[in-house]
């Protein structure tokens, strides 16, 4: 879902970088507290699996691939202030070293692949497990902050591309495209989220109990 | 870092995370789609031409020039491992509390 360079006009694209530098400068004032030491690896591993996982096109039908974003799943353990910041990192080198995603796009990208799946696919997943418990729970959470994390990033990516001018076509077309490809493409993402998860609350069940940078501390 | 360090990584839980990752990239790279992924897939329906980058990355398309595209893609992911764990690495010097 990587918007690439020209098909968001400047305004757009600038709006974006806006929206993006506000969670950005918010990010900064969360960090103030900072992480614990033992968080770092953790960190460091989640990320370079993000960034893998992102490289890797799942097929998904008529000759079409989707692949993990990894902000829902990184929210779950980290919080979704940590996650933006490695959300950030992910995005700024792949469209630096690897040309994945134009660098005039990075704002919007940041938003519908790391903003939405941090916050909106975070709070899904604590919603539901507060009504389903156990490991259950969590993955079912984890399954449906997923999905709808990618659902809601390709509306918002058909809608920038929409009512961008130089793309040549309207949101009426373009938001009902990215949804219906993304509807399945979501479903690989709820897959892999909730196995990651599902895994994790069983062998190291500490790690889904750590503080979380910016969070108030709550129970588990 | 020395290599008893390293040693001591690898064998914790996150390095055998890491290790698995460094698999599932060098397993998975030959049986991932190539295809286009869902934003491609509906510009090319609609008809809208691609994206014109801005410039030319140095690892375009996560390939880094080896003749063989397997061993060119898993390098390339290597590259961006090490990349993206550096970075992180120096915020989190940043980060840290004392």
């Amino acid at each position: 879902m990587h918007i690439p360079d020209g098909y968001l006009d400047l305004i757009i694209a600038l709006i974006m970088y806006g929206i993006a530098i506000v969670f950005w400068a918010i990010t900064a004032y969360k960090a103030r507290d900072g992480i614990s030491e033992e968080q770092v690896p953790l960190l460091g591993i989640l990320t370079a699996g993000v960034f893998v996982a992102q490289m890797l096109n799942f097929p998904i039908a008529a000759g079409t691939s989707g692949h993990l974003l990894g902000a829902t799943l990184l929210a779950i353990v980290l919080g979704p202030w940590a996650t933006l910041i490695c959300m950030t990192v992910i995005f700024v080198v792949q469209a630096l070293i690897f040309g994945d995603g134009g660098i005039t796009a990075l704002g919007a990208n940041f938003f519908n692949m790391g903003i939405i799946g941090a916050f909106v696919g975070y709070y899904i997943y604590k919603i539901i497990k507060k009504f389903i418990p156990d490991i259950k729970g969590k993955m079912i959470g984890a399954f449906v902050g997923g999905w709808a994390s990618v659902v809601l990033g390709a509306i918002a990516c058909g809608i920038e591309i929409g009512v961008s001018q130089i793309f040549p076509y309207g949101i009426e077309l373009t938001v009902p495209a990215m949804v219906s490809w993304h509807i399945l493409i979501g479903i690989g993402e709820g897959l892999i989220t909730a196995v990651v998860i599902g895994y994790i609350a069983k062998v190291r069940p500490d790690l889904l109990k750590l503080p979380k940078m910016g969070m108030k501390e709550e129970e588990e | 870092m020395n290599t008893d360090k390293i040693m001591t990584f690898l064998k914790s839980a996150y390095g055998k995370a890491f290790l698995f990752i460094l698999g599932v990239l060098v397993v998975c790279t030959p049986l991932a789609s190539s295809a286009p992924d869902g934003l491609e897939r509906v510009a090319e329906n609609l008809g809208a031409g691609e994206g014109e980058s801005l410039f030319i990355a140095p690892l375009q398309d996560y390939l880094l020039n080896v003749g063989n595209e397997w061993l060119g893609t898993v390098l390339a992911g290597i590259v961006g491992i090490i990349i993206v764990v550096i970075v992180l690495y120096g915020l989190s010097k940043i980060l840290v509390k004392k």
